[in-house]
């Protein structure tokens, strides 16, 4: 029988409705004691993650994911019904919440000072990531960054690292100890798998931070750190792109990042050495105010 | 329009459509360019953008004759 | 507390402010309710409109913002859209009136303010649609990929070409060049709907509020479609409600009579005004009551529970049911026996292997997230 769970994940929570032990498992040991069975807890989105029914379900299953009695994906293999309820989230949020301008990047925050790395997949961001985030930093988003209108004001919206194909060992390797979702294979973005941050971000869920600096990584083997400023009309046009919901707020989300950008540094950095990375940031960019 | 202070350029959001658009010059050289008193080869990427913005009445010739 | 009713629903529509007595829990369900039939900003603004919107508990709160940003952007959009389409089709001699959504929007009328609706809709006359088509084309609208028998039913037997979207901007434009479909044997001369038209200050033809009505009504109880009745109910009741004067009851009851579509009338005075308490004078009341059909208490049954909101936390007993009667009811209107059985059975064949294999094994790949 499936049962109603709740995840409360700061500013937004989900009721999700499932069976399958599958992703029962995943989610309580991504999200620990954020995910419960729900009780009298109201939930801003009703999602449900089901097996396909009829005969193909048996020699193929599929998983299907619901928002709001909405199908909006084709079902997918059975074995990512998790990755696959971590982005219905994702979808759900892009689709519906328009109080915050949200840029389809990694926020980390030193303090109060934040830095938005928004970068394609490929980019090495979620390695880079998951390195701060154990290394001194605090996790404030991994794929959604949600700014708060006309302001350089971000606010946390915690969730798992994702992290794909050779990234997945690498990271195994550097976080022995870091709860690890099971691999999601051969999705549409190779091999998955979702770390959870460490419980320090966890902690500071609901703490703002203020953007000091935008920063587009690019992964490069055996590259010495290399930095380029990039000005300003370029940055502001690499943010639109990775917008989600940019077209819906128009003028809002125009401002906004206008702001965004007149007041924090801009770099683009091409790296190999993630310690190497981490120095640039703290003495560049955090410390430089 | 926002055009930025490191003077890399200005942006543009067209209203009716939701379009965002830039232009790699700053506000003053684009008001050179509309005045008429500085004239961009035809070829070259700028001089592109600002007649785009300007087809899109986003941009508008301060003396039409001259561009 | 217990759970919210659909009743409770309408119940908010009518006096805003037995809302005040919910519960968290129960707002919740509103907003998941609404959220569902599409209704959010609507009812946003019947809350300002009453002076309550500040009282709402503010996690319910937010997804009304949400919903009224959402509207504000779909109305810009849609805006656009119209002048695209204006440009693109400037040069053509046929005439082209936006209908349903797109032209409630243009009328800048209460009614057009918070509805979300998915594709713009044309009519014109039957001899100029495909040059309509071909235009369109050319501008990068291209039309959907249906299964063969879907195609086949679009072009030969249903009222429009198949809808077009645009490849770029995902937008759907559907034209039309009649209301109903040509085979119903009831179909309406487009022209009749295209003398009833105003033109807008932006230079765009729509209906006229009372063949604006017409339309929507007969869009609602001659369809075999009800999953969004109730929206479309409240679409009526506002029409009705904005437009309330004796030219607008005259001229709508007139163009009832002349397209034979009185049942129709009949039906919506009746239901707005049981279900969302719409006025209707009552010199209407004597007027239409004549058209009252024979089998009005099997109708009341079905549409007094379709026309409700619906939504698994809501539904009411016999949901199901009546929306499964409308289904045949619509179906039985608009074709003759011989081709609605072959319809049936074709789409019938379909469901069953989709039910056999699951209901994405025609899909050619998977479209992921």
């Amino acid at each position: 029988m499936s049962d109603n769970y709740f995840i409360d994940l700061h500013p937004f929570s989900f009721s999700v409705n499932t069976a399958l032990p599958q992703v029962i498992n995943n989610l309580s040991t991504i999200y620990g004691s954020r995910f419960r069975k729900q009780s009298t807890e109201v939930a801003d989105y009703e999602l449900s993650v089901q097996k396909s029914s009829g005969i193909r379900s048996f020699i193929k299953p599929q998983a299907r994911f619901f928002c709001d009695q909405q199908e909006p994906f084709k079902p997918l293999n059975f074995q990512k019904a998790y990755a696959f309820l971590e982005w219905g989230m994702n979808w759900t949020v892009a689709g519906n919440e328009v109080q915050h301008v949200i840029i389809h990047s990694a926020v980390l925050a030193k303090g109060n000072k934040a830095i938005l790395f928004p970068a394609p997949p490929g980019s090495g961001k979620s390695t880079l990531t998951a390195y701060l985030a154990h290394n001194g930093w605090r996790l404030l988003s991994d794929e959604m960054a949600l700014i708060i209108p006309n302001t350089k004001t971000v606010e946390p919206f915690v969730r798992p690292i994702c992290l794909k194909n050779q990234s997945i060992d690498i990271a195994k390797k550097l976080f022995p100890d870091g709860k690890f979702s099971d691999i999601a294979k051969d999705t549409h973005k190779g091999d998955v798998i979702h770390l959870s941050p460490p419980e320090s971000s966890w902690e500071n869920q609901t703490n703002t931070a203020e953007l000091v600096g935008v920063v587009f990584p690019n992964y490069r083997a055996n590259q010495d750190l290399q930095v380029y400023q990039l000005d300003k009309t370029q940055a502001f046009m690499q943010l639109v792109e990775n917008a989600f919901n940019y077209s819906v707020l128009r003028e809002t989300a125009f401002s906004t990042l206008t702001k965004v950008i007149e007041n924090v540094q801009t770099f683009e950095i091409f790296h190999h050495d993630l310690d190497q990375v981490a120095a640039f940031l703290e003495q560049e960019i955090i410390d430089y105010e | 329009m926002h055009s930025f202070s490191d003077q890399s350029g200005c942006v543009f959001l067209d209203i009716h459509s939701g379009e965002t658009l830039s232009i790699l010059m700053s506000e003053s050289e684009i008001s050179k360019v509309l005045s008429g008193n500085t004239v961009l080869d035809k070829e070259t990427s700028r001089n592109i953008a600002i007649q785009s913005l300007i087809q899109k009445n986003i941009l508008v010739p301060i003396d039409s004759k001259k561009i | 507390m217990s759970n919210l009713s659909a009743d409770d629903v309408c119940q908010a529509f009518i006096s805003p402010k037995t809302a005040l007595m919910y519960t968290p829990k129960q707002w919740q369900q509103l907003v998941l309710i609404l959220r569902n039939q599409q209704l959010l900003a609507c009812y946003s603004s019947i809350f300002k409109q009453a002076g309550i919107f500040e009282r709402i508990p503010t996690q319910a709160q937010r997804h009304f913002l949400n919903a009224d940003v959402l509207v504000q952007n779909h109305k810009k959009q849609v805006l656009f859209e119209v002048s695209e389409l204006k440009r693109e089709l400037a040069n053509s001699q046929q005439y082209f009136i936006f209908l349903k959504g797109a032209g409630y929007t243009l009328s800048g009328a209460l009614v057009g303010e918070s509805r979300i609706y998915n594709d713009i809709d044309i009519l014109t006359n039957k001899e100029s649609i495909d040059d309509m088509e071909k235009r369109l084309c050319l501008f990068g609208w291209l039309s959907e990929e249906l299964t063969e028998h879907d195609e086949k039913y679009y072009r030969k037997w249903a009222h429009e070409i198949p809808p077009l979207r645009h490849g770029q901007r995902g937008t759907i434009v559907d034209v039309h060049h009649n209301i109903v479909p040509i085979i119903s044997g009831r179909h309406v001369d487009a022209d009749k709907f295209a003398k009833n038209t105003v033109i807008t200050e932006s230079g765009c033809q729509i209906l006229s509020f009372a063949a604006m009505t017409l339309h929507s009504l007969i869009h609602l109880f001659f369809n075999e479609e009800v999953k969004k009745g109730y929206r479309d109910l409240i679409d009526l009741h506002t029409l009705i409600t904005t437009n309330n004067n004796k030219v607008f009851w005259q001229d709508l009851i007139t163009l009832a009579q002349e397209t034979g579509f009185e049942l129709e009338l009949f039906l919506a005075c009746r239901y707005t005004q049981k279900i969302l308490n719409t006025e209707i004078p009552d010199f209407v009341q004597d007027e239409v009551s004549r058209f009252c059909p024979w089998n009005i208490m099997f109708l009341d049954f079905i549409y007094e529970k379709a026309l409700r909101p619906n939504h698994p936390l809501c539904q009411t007993r016999f949901y199901s049911l009546a929306e499964f009667m409308i289904l045949i009811r619509g179906h039985f209107q608009k074709m003759p026996l011989h081709i609605l059985l072959y319809h049936l059975t074709i789409k019938a064949g379909i469901s069953l292997i989709k039910s056999l294999f699951g209901k994405h094994v025609f899909t050619k790949e998977l479209d992921q997230p």
